[in-house]
């Protein structure tokens, strides 16, 4: 506390910070919601759904994602967010852009859909206990078709 | 006035009541301004003074802690976690090496380590090797290289300003045959540096290389054939953190004699590297003890997206010296037919080809392609005040601008740190 002729200066140890970041989970029981957080692609930018709802809300409703103990593999599942791309590899304002609960947490190559994680959950006795965060910026989407025999790669950068 | 989140105010423990009520009826007289960690919102029923949230310090991925372990006598490093593909990394320890740890007590979860389903899975042995992931925090221990008056060359500068002192080189007296014993020992206030690396370890696909040489009888020109082909990674192999004294990356080369090359199945990053920094008058040669002062220097301060290349993606396929062949099983190898008129050409355009297709991941962290920030240039904090002769006012500046340089001198980059650009060639 500093007395100044301009005004009392009152300070704290900043033992606390936090980082607001986009795509922070929150686990409650066994459900989950997304903060806000964007897939930018050329020329659109969508934000993921749960189920058909926004992640952050829709008239003051925010979903929550289920998270079911069989989507579990060694006590660990991940919040992911999956893209369906058009045959051109572009994300389009009707594609699937939505945010799941898998036992895997990224699909690299693949016909159809890419599978980028947000966050981590921790299973103990069959209850998710904690969940990480993974992603902690908004995500930029990349496609890129296929060569040879394989399939188009999904790139989140 | 009122006071926001009263309950979470750590800066005002050391008030006593009656000093606080004192000062806050005197800011009604006066301008009240938020100071460092504060912050002031004017409500209408009057002004709301915010404080640092206790107990909610955000650390980035990979921020390591170093401890002391009194009970064992050692240093060890505790990672926070981070992601590679959205895998934790491990770390190998004994059961034992946790049991009496100080770190025995996972801090987030408020269980012990064994607590973890890992330790369900695994022998009960003492001496049994478990994998612990880095979100059950467990603690690494740190092997340590001398740098310094007693130790390898490369001084970060921060530590120079701290009184750390680089080897002599005596290599110019000793050929004059004038060596000082006075020479031998560190100038005053020398304090000795020691230095460990963590390193992250991703397994891997790796490239193998087999050439084959005929030689030509008439032209002197020989028809090379080098096959290409992936090895598995290594069985059991995980992504993990692990202490190293010193990081050397891997180095693999052609062998000469047989002409084959076999990559490591691996990728190695530094995480971080801890610095301990002795007291003063500690003599050359010493074991860090819980009396040194850790630093850390991060390498890593976000998560990481990891990729392999595509096998061969260097080559063009419907070129007629490349041919591919593949495999039962979905294995495949890659021959190319090459014409080489002496050793060194082979060798050369044999390197130029394995250095291509090389297997090598790319890391990167995934920001939305732009949110790269680079390492705040270092400041110097060389305070040279002598220039200024008798001006004393100017000399008194310069040795204040050099203490101010001095203290932001720093082993790491201010928020939001620095990431890892996207590699660009994996969308070409």
């Amino acid at each position: 506390m500093t007395r100044t002729p301009l005004g009392v200066v009152y300070s704290a140890i900043p033992t606390g910070r936090r980082f607001a970041h986009p795509f922070t989970c929150y686990l409650s029981g066994s459900k989950v919601t997304v903060s806000q957080g964007f897939i930018l692609s050329e020329g659109v930018t969508r934000e993921p759904t749960i189920g058909s709802t926004p992640i952050s809300g829709n008239g003051g409703r925010v979903p929550t994602l289920k998270l079911d103990a069989g989507d579990t593999e060694n006590s660990e599942s991940w919040i992911c967010v999956e893209v369906e791309p058009d045959a051109k590899g572009l994300i389009t304002k009707s594609s699937r852009v939505e945010v799941v609960h898998r036992k895997v947490p990224v699909i690299q190559s693949s016909p159809t859909m890419g599978r980028h994680p947000l966050a981590m959950v921790i299973w103990k006795s069959g209850k998710p206990t904690r969940i990480l965060a993974i992603t902690m910026f908004n995500l930029r989407y990349h496609w890129k078709a296929a060569s040879g025999t394989g399939y188009p790669e999904h790139f989140f950068l | 006035m009122m006071i926001g989140r009263r309950q979470n105010f750590a800066g005002f423990k050391s008030l006593t009541r009656p000093a606080l009520g004192a000062d806050l009826r005197g800011a009604r007289r006066v301008k009240l301004q938020p100071g460092r960690g504060l912050s002031l919102t004017k409500t209408g029923l009057g002004d709301a003074l915010g404080g640092a949230e206790e107990g909610s310090t955000w650390k980035h991925p990979w921020q390591t802690t170093p401890l002391w372990d009194s009970v064992r006598k050692r240093w060890v490093a505790v990672v926070q976690p981070g992601f590679v593909n959205g895998q934790a990394p491990v770390t190998s320890l004994t059961i034992e090496e946790t049991e009496d740890s100080p770190c025995g007590i996972n801090p987030l979860t408020g269980e012990r380590y064994f607590s973890s389903y890992i330790f369900d899975q695994q022998g009960t042995g003492k001496n049994s090797r478990v994998d612990v992931p880095l979100y059950d925090f467990p603690a690494i221990e740190m092997v340590w290289r001398n740098v310094g008056w007693d130790g390898e060359d490369e001084v970060p500068k921060f530590f120079l300003d701290r009184g750390v002192q680089r080897p002599k080189d005596l290599t110019q007296d000793l050929m004059m045959g004038n060596v000082n014993l006075a020479d031998l020992s560190p100038k005053a206030g020398n304090r000795l540096l020691r230095a460990c690396d963590l390193v992250l370890h991703q397994p891997r696909r790796a490239l193998t290389s087999q050439i084959t040489l005929e030689p030509g009888i008439v032209t002197g020109v020989s028809n090379a054939t080098q096959l290409l082909g992936i090895k598995s990674p290594t069985a059991g192999d995980k992504l993990k953190v692990s202490a190293k004294a010193k990081f050397a990356p891997s180095n693999g080369g052609l062998n000469a004699l047989l002409y084959d090359y076999e990559e490591e199945p691996w990728d190695e990053r530094v995480v971080a590297t801890v610095f301990l920094l002795s007291p003063l008058h500690t003599p050359p040669g010493s074991v860090p003890d819980g009396t040194w002062q850790p630093f850390v220097r991060h390498e890593l301060f976000w998560n990481l997206a990891y990729r392999e290349p595509r096998f061969g993606s260097s080559l063009d396929a419907g070129g007629n010296d490349v041919h591919f062949i593949v495999l039962a099983g979905g294995a495949a190898q890659i021959a190319i037919n090459f014409l080489t008129a002496s050793i060194n050409d082979l060798l050369q355009q044999a390197y130029n080809i394995v250095t291509a297709n090389s297997m090598g991941g790319s890391w990167w962290t995934p920001t939305a392609g732009g949110a790269d920030s680079e390492a705040q240039p270092e400041i110097t904090a060389a305070g040279d005040g002598t220039k200024y002769g008798l001006d004393k006012d100017s000399r008194l500046a310069a040795k204040r601008k050099a203490a101010a340089a001095k203290k932001a001198l720093r082993l790491n980059p201010a928020f939001p740190y620095r990431g890892i650009s996207f590699p660009e060639e994996l969308l070409t």
